[in-house]
């Protein structure tokens, strides 16, 4: 029964979450980028779970990965004005700038050598994480768990490079050199595990591969 | 770099995995003005690229996070107006300019509010039809599962309280990832004499059970009686429907090892509140 208080408050606080009108995101964007840190506020309140969830994926360390989603925002603020919400969504921006930032401090760090041991880990781990926070939702706990299921159909050598290349900020050669594989091999690993992911989570058939 | 050549690798570029030069000449291309697909080829690779972050728990950052966010935008000089910032009106000088001004600032707001008004109220007609279409294919749903079971009696109670006008329907919900093929609804009859739970995909643990929990707030979960599956993993449960009576009831599903305890000791479903189709 151990967290039972805060599951159930999390689930209360998503339900009533859920019966507010949001306002569009694009239209937050418009307003911070008119200087409205009270719609800074608001993006910051849906996306930097996602965003501190992935920089901690990405560096390991909470306190470097809360400096990443501080200067993600900060970004936000610098930025908005430059966003095209015809080249994709408000989290997917949102997430993009706070998983560079992070790849750039691994990069710095030159800590991808840890995260290389820790891959194979790291890759059991997607799908078994079970911390389910007050941000969430019913509705997003089964889109998580629809992604995670799709990503357990890939085959472990199709993961590993989107993983790496998602999560460690790795190019296909430097995949290559790191897996020993041919590069041609792991381009063929890449585009065949991001179109039967597509084709799971999107709709349309995959084009075969490796 | 042709649209072939783009569509090939354009995966690749959804990642960040293109070298620094090859992503030069991606970005190029892109700036063309004609494409054969390689715009939504590149919108569905993001959106799965995308994915990748959205199979990660979110995590809430510390409250001293967004307190440094807030400096470094003072620090930056770029206080907003929503933080409070120090604009205010300069009218001492030209007071009548100032008094005009206010009168078209005043017709402008009530137009703005009454538009807003106008638009919350169709915004709530959309979601009020968009939850009559959810609440109808639950009960679709609902009759379908008890059609391809295995009819009981208690099923035939179930489908009866369907048919009739005004009944009330919940949809259960994974409330952990690691719930798979488990689902249900909760039916409540319209004159609320009889409630119900419909599930399927239950598979009996030795030693353990399935109880079903109304929730009226954190402090005082009811439990609304055991949930047994039958041998093809559907489950009918009837439970007294005046524990629905507390106001705000939440409805979850729990594998209890001892269905005696007073807390819920491992949730696997939720719901909220039953509404009317």
């Amino acid at each position: 029964m151990m967290g039972y208080e805060a599951v159930m408050l999390g689930f209360l606080l998503a339900v009533a979450g859920t019966k507010l009108a949001r306002e569009d995101d694009a239209q937050l964007i418009a307003r911070v980028a008119d200087r409205d840190s009270a719609a800074l506020r608001k993006l910051y309140d849906r996306f930097s779970g996602r965003a501190l969830a992935v920089a901690m994926r990405i560096l390991g360390a909470p306190a470097e990965a809360e400096e990443v989603v501080q200067d993600a925002f900060v970004e936000v603020w610098r930025r908005a004005a430059q966003y095209d919400a015809s080249r994709g969504g408000a989290a997917t921006w949102i997430t993009a700038i706070a998983r560079n930032r992070a790849i750039d401090r691994l990069r710095t760090r030159g800590a991808q050598a840890r995260a290389a041991e820790g891959a194979e880990k790291e890759a059991q781990a997607v799908g078994t994480v079970a911390s389910s926070t007050p941000l969430e939702d019913v509705e997003q706990v089964q889109a998580r768990t629809r992604i995670q299921d799709a990503l357990k159909t890939l085959p472990p050598e199709q993961r590993l490079v989107i993983e790496l290349a998602y999560f460690e900020g790795l190019s296909q050669s430097e995949i290559a050199a790191k897996t020993g594989d041919p590069l041609g091999t792991v381009k063929g690993r890449v585009r065949s595990a991001m179109e039967k992911l597509a084709a799971l989570l999107h709709g349309r058939e995959p084009r075969g591969g490796l | 770099v042709t649209c072939a050549d783009f569509k090939e690798q354009v995966a690749a570029y959804a990642l960040g995995a293109l070298e620094p030069d090859e992503r030069r000449a991606f970005d190029e291309h892109l700036r063309e003005g004609r494409h054969e697909g390689c715009l939504d080829e590149l919108a569905r690779m993001e959106a799965t690229a995308q994915s990748l972050a959205e199979s990660l728990p979110p995590v809430k950052p510390g409250a001293h996070v967004w307190k440094r966010i807030e400096e470094r935008l003072g620090a930056e000089g770029l206080r907003a107006s929503g933080g409070g910032g120090g604009r205010r009106w300069q009218v001492l000088s030209v007071l009548v300019a100032a008094a005009a001004m206010l009168v078209i600032w005043l017709l402008l707001k009530q137009k703005d509010e009454l538009e807003e008004r106008l638009a919350d109220a169709d915004s709530q007609r959309m979601l009020a039809q968009a939850e009559i279409r959810e609440q109808q294919r639950l009960a679709n749903e609902c009759r379908t599962e008890l059609a391809k079971a295995k009819v009981s009696d208690a099923q035939k109670q179930v489908l009866a309280v369907l048919e009739r006008k005004g009944t009330q329907l919940a949809q259960l919900g994974a409330f952990t990832p690691d719930v798979q093929g488990l689902g249900g609804n909760i039916v409540v009859d319209p004159d609320r004499k009889l409630a119900y739970l419909v599930g399927n995909g239950f598979k009996p643990e030795p030693g353990k059970t399935y109880q079903l929990w109304v929730l009226p707030d954190l402090e005082h979960p009811v439990p609304a009686g055991l949930v047994q599956p039958e041998a093809n993993g559907t489950a009918v449960a009837s439970f007294d429907p005046s524990v629905l009576d507390q106001a705000k009831a939440f409805f979850a599903v729990s594998l209890e090892a001892d269905p005696s305890d007073a807390k819920p000791e491992k949730i696997l479903l939720a719901a909220a509140a039953p509404k009317t189709p």
